[in-house]
């Protein structure tokens, strides 16, 4: 009798465990595949914080894409002021399409900041770190 | 107190007081409940007049020919026509 019962108890733990390991291998499989899939084109998959791609971005705000972080950041700031003001809830205008508007304009400004910090890092690797020494003297 | 107003208005994303704006972009496929946050008219028991209006409004200010967006503007379309389908 006890024999059996042990079996039994055996045999379920068994399988519940088979089931949580094909279980984990499947999501890490899915996992794996979608990392692959976003590093092979990081330009127009990478989501950032916003959840914004760049591409979107440029085509809300109907500015060509910068390229290599140079963009005219002027017509950027141009084309958001207008669009933002014509889009204004108080004038008839949509709130939702207000907020991805600034979230464009937004998504931008980070892309020329960060391709600025990348440019800086290899200027400085480049050169040698040259600290600003303030001496007293 | 500037700091934690300056925080505030990144916690809250963009606006401190009043209503924060919707983060992040748009959704790939154009859904019921996009559509309507985009013609600003309630989700349900809406009248075809009042898509049309609003439509109309959406579309004078962002028409291309007068310095819209064109990807605003098939926006404000699609979402006219998911509503009016159903």
């Amino acid at each position: 009798m006890a024999h059996r019962i042990i079996t039994q108890v055996v045999l379920t733990g068994s399988r519940i465990l088979g089931r949580a390991f094909a279980e984990s291998y499947r999501q890490a499989a899915a996992s794996q595949k979608y990392a692959a899939a976003a590093s092979k084109n990081p330009n127009t998959t990478t989501f950032s914080a916003s959840g914004l791609t760049l591409d979107e971005a440029c085509k809300i705000l109907n500015v060509p894409p910068p390229k290599g972080g140079e963009t005219n950041l002027t017509a950027v700031q141009e084309r958001f002021k207008k669009l933002f003001d014509l889009n204004d809830p108080k004038k008839g205008g949509s709130f939702y399409l207000q907020s991805k508007i600034l979230r464009a304009r937004e998504r931008i400004e980070m892309e020329v900041r960060t391709a600025e910090e990348v440019a800086a890092r290899e200027a400085e690797l480049k050169e040698g770190w040259k600290p600003k020494v303030f001496k007293d003297r | 107190g500037r700091a934690g107003l300056v925080a505030l208005r990144k916690s809250r994303g963009g606006a401190a007081f009043g209503r924060a704006f919707y983060k992040g972009g748009f959704e790939p496929k154009m859904t019921r409940r996009e559509a309507a946050l985009i013609l600003e008219v309630p989700e349900r028991g809406l009248s075809k007049e009042l898509i049309r209006k609003k439509h109309r409004s959406l579309m004078l200010n962002n028409h291309p020919d007068r310095g819209g967006s064109p990807y605003l503007a098939t926006k404000v379309n699609e979402a006219k026509e998911l509503l009016e389908k159903s």
